[in-house]
C-alpha cells in the first residue's frame, strides 16, 4: 500500500518532472493567494482572525505531511555523511537549515504573513508584532516537519517510528477516498465561514495551537496589554528553540544503521510451535504471523491499512452530509488487506528459495493458503471491532446487515486478489536484509494496486448487488439474507482466487525467484490476462529501475559539474 | 529402488547452460559426481558456481540441458528431485524475523516431519553449530552474524537427513571452531553414504576434503576428475593459477597506495 503512493509519484516523475515541479509552483502559489484573499475577503475583524487562524493551521499540517509524499530519494539523508568528519549534532542543523531556503518554504512564510492582516487595524505595532510572530511560527513549522520526515526515517527502526508512519500513510489513503467529503462540506460552509466565522468550540481549540499564537500576540500588543503579547512571542521563540534542540538531538546521522536490537525474546516465540497445525500449512501461518508482526515493513502496511479506516471513519464523520456512511469504516480496513498484502512474495526477498527446494506435492498449495490465512486472521478481528463499536456509537443498526456480509466478502476476496497479485506481480524491493526507509520492500507498485483495488472491488460487487436490494426491495429480512450472500462471496474469493494462484505457482516459484534475485523474467509460459499481468509488472518495474538509474546517473553528473548547483 | 537409483550418480549435469540477455553465465557445462564422493567446486568469481548449483537444485531454470539428482531430472520431476537434497545457497534471504529454532521449526513442518523428530534434530543441530546461545536470547536470523547464516543454513540443509548435499561456500565466514565441526559433520556425512558437491575458494581445504574436483572458468569446466587427476605433480592452487591464468601486481601499479 505504501508502495501505491511512492509509485503514483515516480510516475508523475518519470513523465515530466520539471511539469511535476511547475505544476507544484503554480499551485502553491494560488493557495497563498487564497490564504490572502480568504483573510482580506472575511467581513468582521474577529473572523478575519477565525479565518486567518483555520489557514494557518491548515498550512501547518500540509507542511508536516507533505514532504512525506512529495520527498524522495533527492532528499539529503544524514546517513550520507556519516563518515564525514563533523559534528554531529552540527550536521543535523545544518542538514535543517537546508530545508529553509525552499520554494515551498517560502509559499509557507507567505501564507503565514496572512497574520498582519488582522494586525493592521490595530496600528503598526501590532502589525510588527505579527510579522516577527509569523516568522517565529514559520521556523516551529518547518522544524516541526523536519522532525517528523525524520521520524519517518527512523520509522523502520522504532515502534513508534512505525506507528507514526502508518498514520501518515493513513491520513494520505484516507484522505484520497473520503477527503472530498470534507472538501464537499467545505465548500458549502466557507461563504458562511467568511460571514460568520468558526463555531466557537472549535476557535477555542484552534487558539491553543502555535500557528496561531503570532496572530494572538499581535491582538494583545494592539489592545494595550503589551506583557501578554510578549509572553506569547517569548512561548513562540521558546518553542521553537525546543523543536531546534531536539532536531539537533534527533536528526543526527543513525550509527548503528540496523534496526535497534531487541531487548527481549520476539512475540509468539515461546508458545505459538505448538498451537499450530502439524503441516505444511501451519508452518507457513506460523512463519507468515510472526513476519507480521515482527517485520515493521509488513507492520507498516498493517497500519496504514488500519489507519486509512480510521481516517476515512473521522472524515466522514465530520463531513456531515456523508456522516451516514462512518460506522462502515472497518469494511475500508478489511478493503485495504488487498493493498497491505499485494506484495508478499517480494516482502521476503529472496527467502522464496526456501519453498522451492523443500517443494512436495502440498508445498505451493500450504504457501498460498498459509498467507491468505495469516492476513485475514489479522486483519478481520480489528476490523470487525471497529465495525461493532461504530455502529454502536453512531447508533446506526441499519449498519448491522451491511458489516455482516461485507466483512467476510471484502476479507476472503481482497485475500485472494492479493495472494494471487503478490505471485504474478512480484515486486521486489531492497534485499531484507539492506532495507532502511519505509518504502523499500517493493519497486514500482502502481499496476498491481490498481488491479489489487479494483479486482477487489468488482469481485464483491454480489454482495453489494445483494444488499441493495436486500434494502430496496425485500421486506425487513432483505438485508439479512444478503448476508449469506456475503459469507458465500467471501468463501468463494478466498477459494478460488487462492486456487487460481496455486494453479499459477505449481510450476513458477522458479519464476518467482529468478524476478526477485535477478531483477528479469524469462519464462513467458503464461497466457491471458495472468500472462499480460506478468509481462506488464515485470515492464513496469525494468523500466522504474532504469529511471532509478538515470536519475542517480544524472545527480551525480551535476554534481560532478563545477557550474551545477552543490 | 529402480535400477537408475541405485547406479545413477549423485549429481549429473548435462550441457547446462545459462544466459543472462547476451552474456553467457554458465556455457554447457558437464559434470558428475559419483555417490559417495566429496565433490569441491574452484573456480574465480564470476566463474558461474553459483549459477551452476542454482541451476542444478531447482531454483534457476537453466537456457539449456538437463541436471539429474539420483537419476531424477530435476526440472521434469522436481518434488521427486528435491526430497533427496540438502541445500546451503549463497547469499540469500531466509524467513528474516523468525529465530534459528523456529526456522528449523518451519523447514521441517514444510517438508513433513514428525514434530517430535524436528524438535530434537533442531535443538542437536543448534547446540552443536554453537547457536543455541542465540536461540536463548530469541535472537532473529536477522540480526545474525554471517557466519552464523552460514551455520543456520547449514543447519537446514542437513535437518531432513538428504542424501546429497549441494553447498555454495559453506565454509565463508566460518570461524575456525565451527569450521572443524562442519567438517567433521560432513566427513561423517559422507562416510555414511552420502555425496556431497562444495563450491569454496580455499584451495587447502578443497584438498583436505575432496575425493573429486572441478576448475571452472567462464562458465567453462577447465579440468575435472579426482582431485589426483587434477593437481598432478604440484598443488591444486599451483594448477588453478595456471589454468585460470596469473595476474601479477606490477612494480607501477597502485604506487599511490600508502604514498
Ligand atoms: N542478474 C544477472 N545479470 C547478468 N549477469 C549476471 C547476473 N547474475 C550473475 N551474472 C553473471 O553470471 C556470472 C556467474 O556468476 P556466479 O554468481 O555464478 O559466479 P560465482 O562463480 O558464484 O562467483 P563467486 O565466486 O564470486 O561467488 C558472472 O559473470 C556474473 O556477472
Ligand atoms: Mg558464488
Amino acid at each position: 500500500m505504501v508502495g501505491v503512493l511512492i509509485s503514483l509519484k515516480l510516475t508523475l516523475l518519470r513523465h515530466s518532472p520539471k511539469g511535476l515541479r511547475q505544476t507544484g509552483w503554480v499551485l502553491g502559489a494560488l493557495l497563498v493567494l487564497s490564504t490572502w484573499a480568504g483573510v482580506l475577503l472575511a467581513t468582521a475583524g474577529a473572523v478575519r482572525v477565525e479565518v486567518q487562524v483555520l489557514t494557518a493551521v491548515g498550512w501547518g499540517v500540509g507542511a508536516v505531511l507533505g514532504p512525506v509524499l512529495m520527498s524522495g530519494a533527492g532528499v539529503l539523508r544524514a546517513e550520507y555523511f556519516t563518515l564525514l568528519p563533523l559534528d554531529r549534532s552540527r550536521l543535523a542543523l545544518g542538514l535543517l537549515a537546508a530545508v529553509f531556503p525552499s520554494v515551498a518554504s517560502g509559499y509557507l512564510l507567505l501564507a503565514l504573513l496572512a497574520a498582519v492582516v488582522p494586525a493592521v487595524a490595530l496600528g503598526p505595532l501590532a502589525m510588527a508584532v505579527a510579522v516577527l510572530g509569523a516568522l517565529l511560527a514559520w521556523v516551529v513549522v518547518i522544524t516541526l516537519a523536519r522532525l517528523v520526515y525524520a521520524a519517518l526515517g527512523s520509522a523502520m527502526r522504532t515502534w513508534l517510528g512505525v506507528e507514526i508512519a502508518g498514520l501518515q500513510f493513513g491520513l494520505l489513503i484516507g484522505a484520497m477516498l473520503a477527503g472530498w467529503m470534507v472538501v464537499a462540506a467545505a465548500f458549502q460552509t466557507v461563504p458562511l465561514l467568511l460571514a460568520e466565522g468558526l463555531p466557537d468550540d472549535v476557535t477555542a481549540v484552534l487558539a491553543v495551537l502555535p500557528t496561531s499564537w503570532p496572530v494572538r500576540a499581535a491582538e494583545a500588543v494592539g489592545t494595550g496589554r503589551t506583557g501578554t503579547g510578549l509572553a506569547w512571542l517569548l512561548a513562540l521563540v521558546l518553542l521553537a528553540a525546543l523543536l531546534l534542540a531536539l532536531a539537533a538531538v534527533l536528526l543526527r546521522p543513525n550509527l548503528d544503521g540496523r534496526s535497534r536490537r531487541r531487548t527481549r525474546r520476539p512475540l509468539g516465540s515461546r508458545r505459538g510451535r505448538r498451537l499450530l497445525p502439524d503441516t505444511a500449512l501451519g508452518a507457513v501461518l506460523g512463519k507468515e504471523l510472526r513476519q507480521w508482526w515482527r517485520d515493521p515493513w509488513r507492520a507498516l502496511e498493517l497500519r496504514s491499512g488500519f489507519y486509512t479506516g480510521v481516517v476515512f471513519g473521522v472524515f466522514s464523520a465530520v463531513s456531515g452530509d456523508f456522516a451516514v456512511v462512518a460506522p462502515l469504516s472497518g469494511l475500508v480496513i478489511a478493503l485495504m488487506i488487498c493493498l497491505a498484502a499485494c506484495n508478499l512474495y517480494g516482502q521476503d526477498g529472496s527467502a522464496v528459495w526456501v519453498s522451492i527446494v523443500n517443494q512436495r506435492p502440498d508445498t505451493v498449495t500450504a504457501d498460498v493458503r498459509g498467507r491468505q490465512l495469516a492476513v485475514v486472521l489479522l486483519v478481520l478481528p480489528p476490523a470487525a471491532v471497529v465495525s461493532v463499536v461504530l455502529v454502536l456509537v453512531s447508533d446506526a443498526a441499519w449498519a448491522w446487515p451491511v458489516v455482516a456480509a461485507g466483512l467476510p466478502a471484502l476479507a476472503g476476496v481482497a485475500s485472494g486478489i492479493a495472494v494471487l497479485v503478490s505471485a504474478v506481480g512480484v515486486s521486489p524491493g531492497v534485499d531484507p536484509r539492506a532495507r532502511t526507509g519505509p518504502n523499500d520492500a517493493g519497486g514500482d507498485m502502481g499496476l498491481q494496486a490498481q488491479v489489487a483495488l479494483w479486482g477487489t472491488l468488482l469481485l464483491v460487487l454480489p454482495t453489494a448487488v445483494a444488499l441493495v436490494v436486500g434494502f430496496v426491495a425485500l421486506p425487513g429480512w432483505g438485508p439479512w439474507a444478503a448476508v449469506a450472500v456475503g459469507v458465500l462471496n467471501g468463501a468463494l474469493g478466498y477459494g478460488l482466487l487462492g486456487r487460481l494462484t496455486t494453479g499459477y505457482l505449481a510450476t513458477r516459484l522458479p519464476t518467482v525467484y529468478t524476478r526477485i534475485r535477478y531483477g528479469r523474467n524469462d519464462d513467458t509460459g503464461a497466457r491471458g490476462t495472468l500472462g499480460w499481468f506478468e509481462t506488464s509488472s515485470q515492464q513496469a518495474e525494468e523500466k522504474a529501475r532504469e529511471a532509478k538509474l538515470a536519475e542517480r546517473r544524472a545527480r551525480a553528473e551535476r554534481r560532478m559539474t563545477p557550474t551545477g548547483r552543490p | 529402488m529402480t535400477q537408475t537409483e541405485t547406479t545413477s550418480p549423485a549429481l549429473e549435469l548435462r550441457g547446462l547452460r545459462r544466459q543472462f540477455g547476451d552474456k553467457v553465465a554458465v556455457d554447457d557445462i558437464d559434470l558428475v559426481v559419483p555417490r559417495g564422493s566429496f565433490f569441491g567446486l574452484v573456480g574465480p568469481n564470476g566463474a558461474g558456481k553459483t549459477t551452476s548449483l542454482s541451476m542444478a537444485v531447482g531454483l534457476l531454470r537453466p537456457t539449456a540441458g538437463r541436471a539429474m539428482v539420483l537419476g531424477t531430472d530435476v526440472w521434469a520431476d522436481p518434488i521427486g528431485a528435491k526430497t533427496a537434497l540438502g541445500v546451503l545457497p549463497d547469499g540469500l534471504a531466509l524467513p528474516e524475523r523468525l529465530t534459528g529454532g523456529e526456522l528449523l521449526d518451519y523447514w521441517g513442518r514444510l517438508r513433513g516431519m514428525p514434530r517430535a523428530v524436528v524438535e530434537d534434530r533442531a535443538a542437536e543441530l543448534l547446540r552443536i553449530l554453537e547457536l543455541d546461545e542465540a536461540e536463548r536470547l530469541g535472537t532473529v536470523v536477522l540480526e545474525y552474524s554471517t557466519g552464523m547464516r552460514k551455520k543456520i543454513g547449514l543447519a537446514t540443509a542437513l535437518l531432513h537427513s538428504p542424501r546429497v548435499l549441494v553447498l555454495d561456500e559453506p565454509y565463508e565466514a566460518v570461524d575456525p571452531v565451527s569450521a572443524r565441526v562442519l567438517t567433521s559433520i560432513l566427513r561423517r556425512f559422507v562416510a555414511a553414504g552420502g555425496s556431497v558437491v562444495m563450491s569454496s575458494h580455499v584451495m587447502s581445504l578443497v584438498e583436505q576434503l575432496c575425493d573429486r574436483v572441478a576448475i571452472i572458468a567462464r562458465g567453462q569446466v577447465l579440468a575435472a576428475g579426482t582431485l589426483a587427476e587434477v593437481r598432478g605433480a604440484g598443488t591444486l592452487e599451483d594448477r588453478f593459477v595456471s589454468l585460470v591464468g596469473e595476474r601479477r601486481l606490477e612494480e607501477e601499479d597502485l604506487t599511490w597506495l600508502g604514498s
